[in-house]
Protein backbone atom coordinates (compact mmCIF):
# COMPACT_ATOMS: atom_id res chain seq x y z
CA UNK A 1 0.00 0.00 0.00
CA UNK A 2 1.59 3.80 -0.72
CA UNK A 3 1.18 6.19 2.23
CA UNK A 4 1.87 8.61 -0.10
CA UNK A 5 3.61 9.82 -3.49
CA UNK A 6 6.80 11.80 -4.71
CA UNK A 7 5.89 13.53 -8.37
CA UNK A 8 9.02 15.27 -10.27
CA UNK A 9 8.65 18.61 -10.10
CA UNK A 10 9.10 19.86 -13.44
CA UNK A 11 6.69 17.11 -15.39
CA UNK A 12 3.53 19.36 -13.83
CA UNK A 13 4.86 22.98 -14.36
CA UNK A 14 2.90 23.29 -17.39
CA UNK A 15 -0.07 25.27 -18.03
CA UNK A 16 -2.90 22.66 -17.84
CA UNK A 17 -3.85 19.33 -19.21
CA UNK A 18 -4.85 16.18 -17.73
CA UNK A 19 -1.39 14.92 -15.47
CA UNK A 20 -2.37 18.15 -13.45
CA UNK A 21 -6.09 16.78 -13.40
CA UNK A 22 -4.51 13.49 -12.40
CA UNK A 23 -2.62 15.27 -9.64
CA UNK A 24 -5.09 16.77 -8.19
CA UNK A 25 -7.12 13.64 -7.76
CA UNK A 26 -4.11 12.03 -6.01
CA UNK A 27 -3.93 14.93 -3.52
CA UNK A 28 -7.27 14.73 -2.53
CA UNK A 29 -6.64 11.23 -0.75
CA UNK A 30 -2.52 11.34 -0.21
CA UNK A 31 0.16 13.42 0.92
CA UNK A 32 2.38 14.38 -2.20
CA UNK A 33 6.22 15.92 -2.00
CA UNK A 34 7.55 17.50 -5.08
CA UNK A 35 11.10 16.68 -6.34
CA UNK A 36 12.93 18.18 -8.79
CA UNK A 37 15.36 17.65 -10.93
CA UNK A 38 16.45 20.90 -12.34
CA UNK A 39 16.86 23.33 -9.55
CA UNK A 40 20.69 22.84 -10.70
CA UNK A 41 21.72 24.50 -7.19
CA UNK A 42 25.17 23.88 -7.71
CA UNK A 43 25.46 25.60 -10.94
CA UNK A 44 27.75 28.81 -11.63
CA UNK A 45 24.54 30.10 -13.97
CA UNK A 46 21.98 32.80 -11.84
CA UNK A 47 19.31 30.90 -10.21
CA UNK A 48 16.56 30.08 -12.70
CA UNK A 49 14.35 32.85 -11.24
CA UNK A 50 10.93 31.91 -13.80
CA UNK A 51 11.44 28.38 -12.93
CA UNK A 52 11.42 29.21 -9.23
CA UNK A 53 8.83 31.14 -9.67
CA UNK A 54 6.49 28.00 -11.33
CA UNK A 55 7.71 26.02 -8.75
CA UNK A 56 6.19 28.50 -6.29
CA UNK A 57 2.84 28.33 -7.79
CA UNK A 58 3.19 24.10 -8.30
CA UNK A 59 3.92 24.48 -4.20
CA UNK A 60 1.04 26.78 -3.77
CA UNK A 61 -1.51 24.68 -5.40
CA UNK A 62 -0.59 21.30 -3.86
CA UNK A 63 0.62 22.15 -0.81
CA UNK A 64 3.29 19.54 -0.46
CA UNK A 65 4.36 17.79 2.50
CA UNK A 66 7.88 19.10 1.40
CA UNK A 67 10.18 20.18 -1.83
CA UNK A 68 13.52 18.46 -2.66
CA UNK A 69 16.19 18.56 -5.20
CA UNK A 70 19.68 17.38 -5.50
CA UNK A 71 22.82 18.47 -4.43
CA UNK A 72 24.47 19.15 -7.43
CA UNK A 73 24.39 21.26 -11.13
CA UNK A 74 22.93 20.23 -14.02
CA UNK A 75 23.96 22.81 -16.85
CA UNK A 76 26.21 26.40 -17.36
CA UNK A 77 25.80 28.79 -20.19
CA UNK A 78 22.13 28.46 -20.52
CA UNK A 79 22.63 24.98 -21.64
CA UNK A 80 20.54 22.57 -19.44
CA UNK A 81 22.48 19.09 -19.65
CA UNK A 82 20.13 17.08 -17.87
CA UNK A 83 22.20 14.95 -15.93
CA UNK A 84 23.17 15.14 -12.33
CA UNK A 85 26.52 16.48 -12.01
CA UNK A 86 28.34 16.06 -8.75
CA UNK A 87 30.32 19.15 -7.34
CA UNK A 88 33.86 19.07 -6.77
CA UNK A 89 33.77 18.81 -3.05
CA UNK A 90 36.05 22.55 -2.72
CA UNK A 91 35.50 25.75 -0.26
CA UNK A 92 34.15 27.61 -3.45
CA UNK A 93 31.71 25.02 -4.27
CA UNK A 94 30.54 24.73 -0.54
CA UNK A 95 30.05 28.51 0.06
CA UNK A 96 28.58 29.01 -3.58
CA UNK A 97 26.09 26.27 -2.91
CA UNK A 98 24.93 27.37 0.49
CA UNK A 99 24.20 30.62 -0.67
CA UNK A 100 22.33 29.16 -3.27
CA UNK A 101 20.03 27.06 -1.46
CA UNK A 102 19.48 29.92 0.85
CA UNK A 103 18.19 32.14 -1.51
CA UNK A 104 16.13 29.34 -2.85
CA UNK A 105 14.70 28.58 0.62
CA UNK A 106 13.83 32.40 0.81
CA UNK A 107 12.16 31.91 -2.14
CA UNK A 108 9.90 29.54 -1.50
CA UNK A 109 9.29 29.92 2.16
CA UNK A 110 10.45 27.06 3.61
CA UNK A 111 13.08 24.64 3.90
CA UNK A 112 14.42 22.10 1.22
CA UNK A 113 15.41 18.84 1.35
CA UNK A 114 19.07 18.34 -1.03
CA UNK A 115 19.38 14.86 -2.30
CA UNK A 116 22.90 12.89 -2.68
CA UNK A 117 23.73 11.82 -6.20
CA UNK A 118 24.69 8.95 -8.00
CA UNK A 119 28.40 9.50 -9.40
CA UNK A 120 30.83 8.26 -11.52
CA UNK A 121 33.51 10.78 -11.54
CA UNK A 122 35.38 12.60 -8.47
CA UNK A 123 37.49 15.64 -8.93
CA UNK A 124 41.06 15.92 -8.02
CA UNK A 125 40.73 18.92 -6.95
CA UNK A 126 38.23 17.84 -4.13
CA UNK A 127 39.32 18.91 -0.55
CA UNK A 128 35.93 17.27 1.48
CA UNK A 129 34.87 14.03 1.38
CA UNK A 130 31.52 13.57 -0.10
CA UNK A 131 29.87 13.05 3.40
CA UNK A 132 31.41 15.97 4.84
CA UNK A 133 30.50 17.96 2.06
CA UNK A 134 26.56 16.79 2.39
CA UNK A 135 26.82 17.24 6.18
CA UNK A 136 28.21 21.15 6.37
CA UNK A 137 25.90 22.13 3.24
CA UNK A 138 22.72 20.88 5.26
CA UNK A 139 24.01 21.89 8.35
CA UNK A 140 25.30 25.72 6.85
CA UNK A 141 22.25 26.10 4.45
CA UNK A 142 19.59 24.50 7.48
CA UNK A 143 18.25 22.62 4.95
CA UNK A 144 16.86 19.02 5.01
CA UNK A 145 18.51 15.86 3.86
CA UNK A 146 16.58 13.36 1.18
CA UNK A 147 19.38 10.54 1.69
CA UNK A 148 19.53 8.04 -1.51
CA UNK A 149 21.12 4.63 -0.31
CA UNK A 150 21.67 2.88 -3.12
CA UNK A 151 23.10 6.54 -4.74
CA UNK A 152 25.65 5.34 -1.34
CA UNK A 153 26.06 2.42 -2.34
CA UNK A 154 26.86 2.76 -5.83
CA UNK A 155 28.76 5.60 -5.13
CA UNK A 156 31.13 3.47 -2.46
CA UNK A 157 32.01 1.11 -5.43
CA UNK A 158 32.42 3.74 -7.96
CA UNK A 159 34.72 5.51 -5.76
CA UNK A 160 36.07 3.15 -3.50
CA UNK A 161 35.47 4.31 0.08
CA UNK A 162 32.99 2.32 2.94
CA UNK A 163 29.43 3.01 2.14
CA UNK A 164 28.71 2.40 6.01
CA UNK A 165 31.54 5.60 7.32
CA UNK A 166 29.23 7.52 5.12
CA UNK A 167 25.78 7.00 6.77
CA UNK A 168 27.49 7.51 9.89
CA UNK A 169 28.35 10.51 8.97
CA UNK A 170 25.28 12.10 7.88
CA UNK A 171 23.34 14.58 11.00
CA UNK A 172 20.73 12.57 12.12
CA UNK A 173 18.63 15.82 12.46
CA UNK A 174 18.45 16.30 8.85
CA UNK A 175 17.21 13.54 7.54
CA UNK A 176 13.66 13.63 6.50
CA UNK A 177 13.39 11.00 3.67
CA UNK A 178 15.35 8.15 2.06
CA UNK A 179 15.36 6.80 -1.71
CA UNK A 180 15.86 3.32 -2.72
CA UNK A 181 16.23 2.21 -5.94
CA UNK A 182 18.21 -0.94 -8.26
CA UNK A 183 20.82 -0.41 -10.21
CA UNK A 184 22.74 -1.70 -12.88
CA UNK A 185 26.01 -3.39 -12.68
CA UNK A 186 28.49 -2.14 -15.30
CA UNK A 187 31.27 -4.56 -14.04
CA UNK A 188 33.74 -1.60 -13.68
CA UNK A 189 31.38 0.49 -12.48
CA UNK A 190 27.46 0.53 -11.01
CA UNK A 191 24.80 2.63 -12.92
CA UNK A 192 22.41 3.81 -11.20
CA UNK A 193 19.93 2.82 -13.65
CA UNK A 194 16.59 2.78 -11.43
CA UNK A 195 15.20 -0.14 -13.78
CA UNK A 196 15.99 -3.21 -11.82
CA UNK A 197 14.98 -4.61 -8.20
CA UNK A 198 16.68 -3.10 -4.79
CA UNK A 199 19.97 -5.46 -4.61
CA UNK A 200 20.40 -7.21 -0.95
CA UNK A 201 23.34 -5.02 0.06
CA UNK A 202 21.58 -1.84 -0.45
CA UNK A 203 18.66 -3.38 1.49
CA UNK A 204 21.14 -4.06 4.14
CA UNK A 205 22.45 -0.85 3.71
CA UNK A 206 18.93 0.48 4.11
CA UNK A 207 18.68 -1.65 7.38
CA UNK A 208 22.06 0.36 8.87
CA UNK A 209 20.01 4.04 7.76
CA UNK A 210 17.42 2.93 9.66
CA UNK A 211 18.87 2.01 13.07
CA UNK A 212 20.82 5.44 12.55
CA UNK A 213 18.21 7.58 11.32
CA UNK A 214 15.28 5.98 12.29
CA UNK A 215 11.51 5.17 10.40
CA UNK A 216 12.40 7.71 7.70
CA UNK A 217 9.61 7.98 5.05
CA UNK A 218 10.80 5.72 1.93
CA UNK A 219 10.22 6.14 -1.76
CA UNK A 220 11.21 3.32 -3.99
CA UNK A 221 12.05 4.76 -7.54
CA UNK A 222 11.60 2.95 -10.45
CA UNK A 223 11.27 5.05 -13.87
CA UNK A 224 11.94 2.01 -16.46
CA UNK A 225 10.97 -1.43 -17.07
CA UNK A 226 8.04 -0.68 -14.20
CA UNK A 227 6.57 -3.81 -12.48
CA UNK A 228 2.45 -3.50 -12.14
CA UNK A 229 1.54 -1.35 -9.35
CA UNK A 230 0.69 -4.57 -7.45
CA UNK A 231 4.05 -5.29 -7.46
CA UNK A 232 5.19 -1.63 -6.57
CA UNK A 233 3.76 -1.36 -3.19
CA UNK A 234 4.92 -4.98 -2.15
CA UNK A 235 8.20 -3.60 -2.51
CA UNK A 236 7.56 -0.44 -0.65
CA UNK A 237 5.55 -2.86 1.84
CA UNK A 238 8.92 -4.70 2.46
CA UNK A 239 10.93 -1.33 2.58
CA UNK A 240 8.13 -0.68 6.16
CA UNK A 241 8.49 -4.00 7.40
CA UNK A 242 11.98 -4.57 6.89
CA UNK A 243 12.80 -1.01 8.19
CA UNK A 244 10.38 -1.89 11.57
CA UNK A 245 12.46 -5.41 12.16
CA UNK A 246 15.97 -3.67 11.80
CA UNK A 247 14.78 -1.62 14.34
CA UNK A 248 13.58 -4.40 16.73
CA UNK A 249 16.90 -6.29 16.09
CA UNK A 250 18.73 -2.78 16.97
CA UNK A 251 16.67 -2.29 20.06
CA UNK A 252 17.10 -5.60 21.54
CA UNK A 253 20.97 -5.18 20.62
CA UNK A 254 21.38 -7.40 17.68
CA UNK A 255 22.31 -5.30 15.10
CA UNK A 256 23.07 -7.33 11.96
CA UNK A 257 26.17 -5.85 9.99
CA UNK A 258 25.88 -4.68 6.52
CA UNK A 259 28.42 -6.75 3.97
CA UNK A 260 31.46 -5.58 3.15
CA UNK A 261 31.13 -2.87 6.29
CA UNK A 262 34.37 -2.11 8.19
CA UNK A 263 32.83 -0.97 11.31
CA UNK A 264 30.30 -2.78 13.10
CA UNK A 265 27.08 -1.27 13.40
CA UNK A 266 26.47 -1.13 16.93
CA UNK A 267 29.22 1.49 17.17
CA UNK A 268 27.56 4.08 15.02
CA UNK A 269 26.36 6.54 17.52
CA UNK A 270 23.16 6.01 16.69
CA UNK A 271 19.85 8.71 16.77
CA UNK A 272 17.30 5.91 16.10
CA UNK B 1 46.85 27.21 -10.84
CA UNK B 2 43.75 25.81 -9.55
CA UNK B 3 40.42 26.10 -11.73
CA UNK B 4 37.15 28.20 -10.64
CA UNK B 5 33.90 26.24 -10.31
CA UNK B 6 33.18 28.02 -13.17
CA UNK B 7 35.72 26.62 -15.44
CA UNK B 8 35.50 23.24 -14.66
CA UNK B 9 31.90 23.13 -15.31
CA UNK B 10 32.59 25.19 -18.25
CA UNK B 11 34.60 22.22 -19.33
CA UNK B 12 32.56 19.67 -18.11
CA UNK B 13 29.60 20.70 -20.10
CA UNK B 14 31.71 21.09 -23.38
CA UNK B 15 33.40 17.68 -22.84
CA UNK B 16 29.93 15.68 -22.18
CA UNK B 17 28.21 17.17 -25.25
CA UNK B 18 31.23 17.15 -27.00
CA UNK B 19 29.16 15.00 -30.11
CA UNK B 20 32.62 13.00 -31.61
CA UNK B 21 33.29 12.03 -27.73
CA UNK B 22 34.86 13.08 -24.80
CA UNK B 23 38.78 12.43 -25.98
CA UNK B 24 38.49 14.22 -29.73
CA UNK B 25 36.68 17.07 -27.34
CA UNK B 26 39.11 16.98 -24.71
CA UNK B 27 42.54 17.49 -26.94
CA UNK B 28 40.69 20.52 -28.14
CA UNK B 29 39.61 21.75 -25.27
CA UNK B 30 42.35 21.07 -22.95
CA UNK B 31 44.72 22.96 -24.96
CA UNK B 32 42.52 26.01 -24.82
CA UNK B 33 41.26 25.95 -21.24
CA UNK B 34 45.16 25.15 -20.03
CA UNK B 35 43.78 22.62 -17.61
CA UNK B 36 45.14 19.23 -17.70
CA UNK B 37 41.76 16.45 -17.25
CA UNK B 38 43.80 14.42 -15.37
CA UNK B 39 44.59 17.08 -13.02
CA UNK B 40 40.71 17.74 -12.62
CA UNK B 41 38.87 13.93 -12.85
CA UNK B 42 40.61 11.37 -10.58
CA UNK B 43 41.45 8.43 -13.07
CA UNK B 44 42.09 4.69 -11.31
CA UNK B 45 43.14 1.56 -12.74
CA UNK B 46 39.45 0.44 -13.34
CA UNK B 47 37.85 3.72 -15.37
CA UNK B 48 40.23 6.75 -16.89
CA UNK B 49 39.18 9.97 -16.14
CA UNK B 50 38.19 10.31 -20.42
CA UNK B 51 36.44 7.08 -19.64
CA UNK B 52 34.31 8.38 -16.44
CA UNK B 53 33.57 11.33 -17.93
CA UNK B 54 32.51 9.10 -21.16
CA UNK B 55 29.65 7.25 -18.68
CA UNK B 56 28.12 10.73 -18.58
CA UNK B 57 28.67 12.01 -22.44
CA UNK B 58 26.37 8.93 -23.15
CA UNK B 59 23.83 9.16 -20.89
CA UNK B 60 23.48 13.26 -21.90
CA UNK B 61 22.67 11.94 -25.46
CA UNK B 62 21.26 9.11 -24.76
CA UNK B 63 18.54 10.70 -22.37
CA UNK B 64 17.65 13.39 -24.80
CA UNK B 65 17.60 10.99 -27.85
CA UNK B 66 14.72 9.34 -25.87
CA UNK B 67 13.09 12.73 -25.60
CA UNK B 68 12.92 13.83 -29.16
CA UNK B 69 12.13 9.83 -29.83
CA UNK B 70 8.73 10.16 -27.63
CA UNK B 71 8.14 13.58 -28.76
CA UNK B 72 8.28 12.67 -32.78
CA UNK B 73 7.56 9.13 -32.77
CA UNK B 74 5.98 8.93 -36.78
CA UNK B 75 9.01 11.40 -37.92
CA UNK B 76 11.26 8.47 -36.34
CA UNK B 77 9.22 5.84 -38.30
CA UNK B 78 9.65 7.33 -41.68
CA UNK B 79 13.16 7.90 -41.33
CA UNK B 80 13.90 4.74 -39.00
CA UNK B 81 15.89 4.59 -36.01
CA UNK B 82 19.43 5.42 -37.74
CA UNK B 83 18.55 8.40 -39.68
CA UNK B 84 16.85 9.47 -36.14
CA UNK B 85 19.75 9.17 -34.21
CA UNK B 86 21.90 10.87 -36.50
CA UNK B 87 19.20 13.71 -36.76
CA UNK B 88 18.98 13.73 -32.85
CA UNK B 89 22.88 14.46 -32.76
CA UNK B 90 22.67 17.18 -35.22
CA UNK B 91 19.80 18.75 -33.43
CA UNK B 92 21.38 18.78 -30.57
CA UNK B 93 24.24 20.34 -31.33
CA UNK B 94 22.66 23.01 -33.04
CA UNK B 95 19.86 23.37 -30.23
CA UNK B 96 21.15 21.95 -26.78
CA UNK B 97 18.53 22.14 -24.37
CA UNK B 98 18.11 25.66 -23.14
CA UNK B 99 15.11 25.14 -20.47
CA UNK B 100 14.48 22.98 -16.99
CA UNK B 101 11.92 21.22 -18.54
CA UNK B 102 12.49 18.22 -21.20
CA UNK B 103 9.35 18.60 -23.19
CA UNK B 104 10.72 21.68 -24.32
CA UNK B 105 13.76 20.04 -25.72
CA UNK B 106 12.31 19.21 -28.80
CA UNK B 107 10.76 22.20 -29.75
CA UNK B 108 13.08 23.57 -32.76
CA UNK B 109 12.90 20.04 -34.73
CA UNK B 110 9.84 21.25 -36.82
CA UNK B 111 12.00 24.63 -37.90
CA UNK B 112 15.24 22.42 -38.34
CA UNK B 113 13.89 19.73 -40.49
CA UNK B 114 12.43 22.04 -42.77
CA UNK B 115 15.74 22.58 -44.20
CA UNK B 116 17.34 19.36 -43.47
CA UNK B 117 18.59 17.06 -46.13
CA UNK B 118 16.00 14.56 -45.34
CA UNK B 119 13.06 16.99 -46.22
CA UNK B 120 15.18 16.28 -49.47
CA UNK B 121 13.72 12.24 -49.40
CA UNK B 122 10.67 13.57 -47.41
CA UNK B 123 9.53 16.78 -47.73
CA UNK B 124 6.72 16.37 -45.53
CA UNK B 125 8.88 15.64 -42.96
CA UNK B 126 8.62 19.20 -41.21
CA UNK B 127 4.88 19.44 -41.51
CA UNK B 128 5.05 15.70 -39.78
CA UNK B 129 7.38 17.12 -37.01
CA UNK B 130 4.97 20.44 -36.90
CA UNK B 131 1.79 18.24 -36.34
CA UNK B 132 3.39 16.42 -33.39
CA UNK B 133 4.91 18.96 -31.69
CA UNK B 134 1.32 20.61 -31.76
CA UNK B 135 -0.04 17.56 -29.99
CA UNK B 136 2.64 18.23 -26.95
CA UNK B 137 1.73 21.31 -26.77
CA UNK B 138 -2.42 21.21 -26.93
CA UNK B 139 -1.58 18.51 -23.93
CA UNK B 140 -0.21 20.36 -21.53
CA UNK B 141 -2.04 23.92 -22.87
CA UNK B 142 -3.61 25.96 -20.02
CA UNK B 143 -7.43 24.97 -19.05
CA UNK B 144 -9.97 27.10 -20.46
CA UNK B 145 -13.05 28.31 -18.91
CA UNK B 146 -15.67 27.29 -21.55
CA UNK B 147 -18.79 28.98 -22.05
CA UNK B 148 -21.63 26.62 -20.88
CA UNK B 149 -25.04 26.22 -23.20
CA UNK B 150 -26.71 27.93 -20.25
CA UNK B 151 -24.25 31.27 -20.88
CA UNK B 152 -25.04 30.80 -24.24
CA UNK B 153 -28.81 30.54 -24.22
CA UNK B 154 -28.00 33.73 -21.67
CA UNK B 155 -27.05 35.91 -24.31
CA UNK B 156 -29.99 38.01 -26.08
CA UNK B 157 -30.64 37.85 -29.69
CA UNK B 158 -29.83 41.29 -30.59
CA UNK B 159 -26.31 40.80 -28.69
CA UNK B 160 -25.64 37.98 -31.34
CA UNK B 161 -23.73 39.91 -33.76
CA UNK B 162 -21.57 41.00 -31.56
CA UNK B 163 -20.46 37.20 -29.98
CA UNK B 164 -16.66 36.68 -31.25
CA UNK B 165 -16.13 32.87 -31.29
CA UNK B 166 -12.43 31.92 -29.78
CA UNK B 167 -10.27 29.15 -29.86
CA UNK B 168 -9.19 27.59 -26.68
CA UNK B 169 -5.58 27.90 -26.18
CA UNK B 170 -5.52 23.75 -26.69
CA UNK B 171 -6.61 24.58 -30.34
CA UNK B 172 -4.10 24.86 -32.78
CA UNK B 173 -4.29 24.96 -36.75
CA UNK B 174 -2.16 23.54 -38.56
CA UNK B 175 -1.75 24.39 -42.46
CA UNK B 176 0.03 22.10 -45.03
CA UNK B 177 -0.41 20.73 -48.48
CA UNK B 178 0.48 17.16 -46.79
CA UNK B 179 -1.63 14.27 -46.38
CA UNK B 180 -0.43 14.56 -42.94
CA UNK B 181 -3.13 12.26 -41.60
CA UNK B 182 -2.79 9.72 -44.30
CA UNK B 183 0.82 9.40 -43.19
CA UNK B 184 -0.14 9.09 -39.77
CA UNK B 185 -2.64 6.46 -40.21
CA UNK B 186 -0.06 4.01 -42.40
CA UNK B 187 2.30 4.82 -39.66
CA UNK B 188 -0.22 3.68 -36.95
CA UNK B 189 -1.18 0.61 -39.28
CA UNK B 190 2.75 -0.79 -39.52
CA UNK B 191 3.45 0.34 -43.08
CA UNK B 192 6.50 1.73 -44.25
CA UNK B 193 6.64 5.16 -46.23
CA UNK B 194 9.02 4.96 -49.83
CA UNK B 195 11.09 8.04 -50.34
CA UNK B 196 8.55 9.96 -52.92
CA UNK B 197 10.57 9.18 -56.05
CA UNK B 198 11.12 13.05 -57.28
CA UNK B 199 11.84 15.45 -54.41
CA UNK B 200 10.51 18.67 -55.89
CA UNK B 201 7.30 16.69 -57.06
CA UNK B 202 4.76 19.61 -57.78
CA UNK B 203 2.24 17.09 -56.53
CA UNK B 204 2.41 16.37 -52.94
CA UNK B 205 1.17 12.89 -52.61
CA UNK B 206 2.91 9.54 -50.84
CA UNK B 207 4.66 6.95 -52.63
CA UNK B 208 3.21 3.96 -53.02
CA UNK B 209 4.03 0.84 -51.03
Amino acid sequence: MADWFEVISENFMVGGGRPLEVLESIREHYPIVLHGVSMSLGSTDALNREYLRDLVRLARRFNPAWISDHLCWTGVGGHNLHELLPLPYTDEALRHVIKRIREVQDILGRPILIENVSSYLEYSISTFREWEFLASVAKEANCGILLDINNIYVNAFNHGFDAVRYIDAVPCDRVIQFHLAGHSDHGKYLLDTHDHPIKEQVWQLDDHAVRRFGLTATLIEWDDNIPDLGALTQVADQACDRARAALMRHRSGDAAQPEGSARPAQTADSCA
Amino acid sequence: MQPSLKEVQGLLKRLIAAPEGVAAEESRAGALLGHELNGLIRGDERLSAIERLTIYQRSYFLRLLECLKEDYPAVRKVVGDDSFRELAAEYLRLHPSDHTSTFQVGRFLPGFLQDHRLSASWPFLGDLARLERALIDIFHAPDDVLCSADEMRAVPPHKWPLLRLQTSAAATILDSEWPLDNVIDRLNRGRTLAPPRAPANLTPRLAPK
